[in-house]
């Protein structure tokens, strides 16, 4: 749980999750989506859930910090 | 003169319940929805287990290959005829310069009850395993436009999944493939794909080729004084 809001915690949650995000981009690009559409679907899906979640998150923790 | 079709039942009949055995070698002979080996001039081969698929000046190949046990089980055994007989009317569709293959045991009627146990599968795996084919998204459909020699396979090929396609869109999917076999002499399954399946995997090539297009637009350069570099997203062919 992360109880104190640090620009490092972002970073490091943004470097592993656009690494997973990358993967996942770069897989579902790399063949033709009738080859196995639900392995598409599910690729593209994660890959908006992280993005999601991490722009998100970070919205949530920069809130009101600027004026701080 | 084609025999008369009540005539020709009652026939079937008596030699089903007398001589089934050494009849039913006689009746594969004569009637015209049974199996026959792969010969020369034909555009859809049915070839059998030790049988080679014909090599004459084809300028495409198109494999049926069921590797799937689902297709294999009895109540999908109706939609393995309609696959059958959609693949006889492709082959008769796509002209002399292209072939559609379809795998059997043995030389046995379409309309057998047991259709899926002359399926020859393990011809079937094998190709599968070779190109790297899911069997639960099989039955495929294989398009080579090099000869589908089994020791040595074709790394270019384009492959269809029939496996979750209704018999509507099948045939939807076949037709267009017709249409490019015959007039352009090969497939673009960019374009084929775009009208065949539903609307979620029609919706997720589109996401595709959109991602694709953007990725393609931009590149990265860095040029300092002793080191300089360029990075292209891609190359469009």
């Amino acid at each position: 749980m992360v109880r104190r809001w640090h620009y490092g915690k972002l970073i490091i949650l943004w470097s592993w999750g656009g690494l997973a995000a990358a993967i996942l981009l770069t897989q579902f690009m790399a063949q033709p989506v009738a080859k196995s559409p639900l392995t598409h679907l599910l690729e593209i899906a994660f890959f908006l859930i992280i993005v999601a979640s991490l722009s998100a998150l970070t919205w949530y923790w920069l809130g009101g910090k600027e004026s701080g | 003169m084609r025999p008369n079709p009540s005539f020709l039942r009652a026939t079937r009949r008596f030699l089903g319940r007398c001589l089934r055995p050494l009849c039913a070698l006689v009746v594969s002979a004569s009637a015209d929805n049974f199996v026959a080996p792969a010969t020369s001039a034909q555009d859809a081969a049915m070839v059998l287990t030790t049988g080679e698929i014909p090599k004459q000046d084809y300028k495409t190949w198109s494999l049926f290959l069921v590797c799937n046990p689902a297709w294999l089980s009895t109540d999908k055994s109706k939609d393995l005829f309609s696959l059958y007989q959609q693949f006889q009317n492709f082959g008769r569709t796509i002209g002399n310069d292209h072939l559609a293959v379809w795998f059997w045991k043995a030389s046995k009627s379409a309309y057998d009850s047991n259709l899926a146990a002359n399926v020859d599968v393990e011809r079937s795996t094998r190709f599968c395993k070779a190109l790297q084919l899911k069997p639960s998204e099989s039955p495929q459909i294989v398009i080579m436009a090099s000869y589908p020699d089994e020791s040595d396979l074709p790394k270019d090929f384009a492959v269809f999944q029939l496996g979750l396609m209704s018999p509507t869109d099948i045939s939807g999917l076949l037709a267009k493939l017709s249409d490019q076999l015959l007039l352009t002499g090969k497939v673009d399954p960019a374009q084929v794909t775009d009208v065949s399946g539903r609307l979620w995997i029609r919706l997720l090539s589109a996401a595709q080729q959109v991602i694709g297009n953007f990725s393609c637009a931009w590149s990265l350069k860095i040029a300092t004084g002793v080191f300089s570099a360029e990075l292209h997203s891609c190359q469009k062919q």
